[in-house]
């Protein structure tokens, strides 16, 4: 295998994985016989420029598991994982979803931090403290505040190749 | 058959493309690339080609048969057949009206 050939096979990591794992194979078979140039490899990064942009490759799959893109086929709540069936609404975002609840636990927390703002705003961990709040709602807090740091996460770390 | 991209007479719709070469008979990337050559002189690039080839599996216009050796051969479907059939006429038109215009004999 010739030195640009072998450069165009590791140009495909650069499509979504879903793409790669239908069209990799194939894709591989075809550069090994093509007479690779500059021009294939410019058009390989605007193909994968072009798959990634394609709304049905689109998604942070690329630092995923595989059990993990099954689980994406079936919509979810981005914030307290409850599926599409368990929620009387789900409201798409740029890659995230939220559910009815967590609209109004948002509510909830925007409401008590505006009630809480002339005081120390800085507790970070929500309506941890106090009476106000249940157990269950300091739970789901961190829930979903671990959720929020992972999709920042996620969007913010490089693809993995 | 090497051309450049601004060079004149290169036909550059790869979905058409691929939808002629297999209006032949199924095809895998390879053999579609070599075909399209030498019938439109046109080298399609591997990304150009796969981006179209998705394009067409999504719309139903092609589908894959069983691979080969990890080569998939395509063949067109019937949607596909009759989306060529329709857009062929309309590019001909096209084609032979521009000619006329240029006043260049059409069945040259």
């Amino acid at each position: 295998m010739s030195r640009r050939v072998w450069l165009a096979t590791k140009l495909l990591r650069l499509y979504p994985k879903r793409w790669r794992e239908r069209y990799g194979p194939e894709m591989t078979a075809l550069l090994e016989e093509h007479i690779v140039r500059l021009r294939t490899l410019v058009d390989l990064i605007a193909g994968a420029v072009d798959a990634r942009i394609h709304p049905t490759y689109r998604c942070q799959e690329g630092s995923m598991s595989r059990s993990r893109q099954e689980q994406r086929r079936y919509t979810r709540c981005s914030f307290c994982g409850k599926g599409q069936d368990q929620v009387k609404k789900l409201v798409a975002g740029p890659g995230v979803y939220i559910c009815n609840m967590c609209i109004e636990l948002c509510n909830e927390v925007l409401a008590e931090d505006s009630h809480l703002s002339g005081g120390a705003s800085k507790t970070q961990g929500g309506p941890h403290d106090g009476g106000a709040s249940p157990p269950r709602r300091s739970r789901r807090w961190r829930v979903s505040l671990r959720n929020w740091l992972r999709i920042l996460w996620r969007s913010s770390a490089p693809q993995a190749t | 058959m090497r051309r450049r991209y601004s060079e004149p007479g290169r036909f550059s719709d790869p979905s058409l493309l691929i939808l002629s070469s297999l209006a032949s008979g199924p095809k895998h990337g390879y053999a579609m690339i070599q075909d399209i050559e030498e019938f439109s002189g046109t080298r399609l690039e591997p990304g150009t080609l796969y981006g179209a080839i998705a394009r067409l599996e999504r719309r139903g216009w092609i589908a894959p048969l069983e691979a080969q050796n990890r080569r998939r051969p395509y063949a067109l479907t019937a949607a596909g057949g009759q989306a060529l059939r329709s857009q062929l006429p309309t590019l001909h038109r096209v084609a032979t009206t521009g000619l006329q215009r240029l006043g260049i004999n059409s069945s040259r």
